[in-house]
């Protein structure tokens, strides 16, 4: 493989293998944002940058939700997509680290995307498979960098924040899983 | 070039030069370090091979002329994973100033898409 991704949840940190535990709340409650850290190992950037959400596959490690692989990905969606402020929630991102992940860079319902343009709530359209991926933003390592692009040997690496918004009139307890893909275009 | 004058390797690319020379850009060469698109050569470049298993493509300038040429590969990870999956192979062809003329080869359908593009690359 000539280019490998590393996740950590430190700068140059070492590499997570597990899945992020977004913790567990109630309903109409947001759980704690996560760090991720991204970089790469690369001798060229890595290029079309984006992020997009689909159902648990695993890849050897089994499903351990309370439904299925599909139901969590229906419903994730599904409060993202919600029409109504009680009924919305979801998988969100912030990708403004240069500014320490400010407040208007969460989405809201009244704003799915930000109005700054460094949040986003993952929904149909926006995140929900691969051709509507997110595109990675600069200012998630360097507002002086490229939307879409890692460099190599980035430092700092890219740092996002992502965070679980339980809808107000969510009425099923239960772990829910998805999986979070980074799509990336590469040259040797 | 004709394409049947042309090298091919199982998964990966041969540029083919106007000098009659080529260079191999095999998946297991890349990996060991040993190939490389952009550290390799880049000019006279007239053919490039891209081959994904059974299926290759060919992308030619037309007559002998080297053009510029482009490979790029799409991958996919998902968190926790280190190894991304590769999905699509990709060659290009600058034609005039702006567009590119794109072959890719998606890794698990193998299905051949080609388009002329104006993305800059």
């Amino acid at each position: 493989m000539s280019v490998q991704i590393i996740w950590s949840s430190t700068n140059g940190g070492i590499s997570l293998a597990a899945p992020i535990d977004h913790g567990t709340n109630s309903a109409g409650n947001i759980l704690s944002p996560q760090t991720l850290y991204i970089r790469h190992t690369g001798v060229n950037p890595i290029t079309a940058c984006g992020f997009y959400v689909r159902a648990w596959v695993g890849s050897g490690q089994d499903y351990s939700g309370d439904a299925t692989p599909s139901d969590d990905f229906n419903e994730l969606i599904a409060w993202g997509d919600a029409g109504l402020s009680a009924d919305f929630g979801g998988f969100e991102v912030n990708m403004n680290a240069v500014n320490a992940f400010p407040n208007a860079s969460w989405p809201v319902f009244a704003n799915k995307n930000t109005a700054d343009g460094f949040g986003f709530t993952f929904r149909t359209g926006n995140g929900s498979s691969s051709g509507n991926a997110l595109i990675l933003k600069k200012e998630s390592y360097n507002a002086g960098g490229v939307d879409g692009q890692i460099p190599a040997g980035s430092s700092p690496n890219v740092r996002i924040q992502t965070r679980i918004v339980i809808p107000s009139t969510e009425t099923t307890p239960g772990i829910r899983m998805f999986e979070q893909v980074l799509k990336f275009t590469f040259t040797s | 070039m004709k394409i049947w004058d042309m090298q091919t390797v199982p998964y990966g690319w041969v540029k083919h030069f106007a000098d009659g020379t080529a260079e191999v850009g095999s998946d297991e060469a890349i990996s060991a370090g040993k190939a490389s698109w952009t550290r390799g050569r880049q000019n006279g470049i007239v053919a490039v091979s891209l081959s994904d298993g059974p299926v290759v493509v060919y992308l030619t300038t037309d007559g002998d002329d080297p053009g510029k040429f482009w490979q790029s590969d799409d991958y996919e990870v998902t968190f926790g994973k280190t190894s991304p999956v590769l999905i699509k192979r990709r060659i290009q062809l600058k034609v005039g100033d702006k567009s590119w003329k794109t072959i890719e080869i998606d890794t698990q359908t193998h299905e051949i898409t080609e388009y002329i593009s104006k993305h800059k690359i």
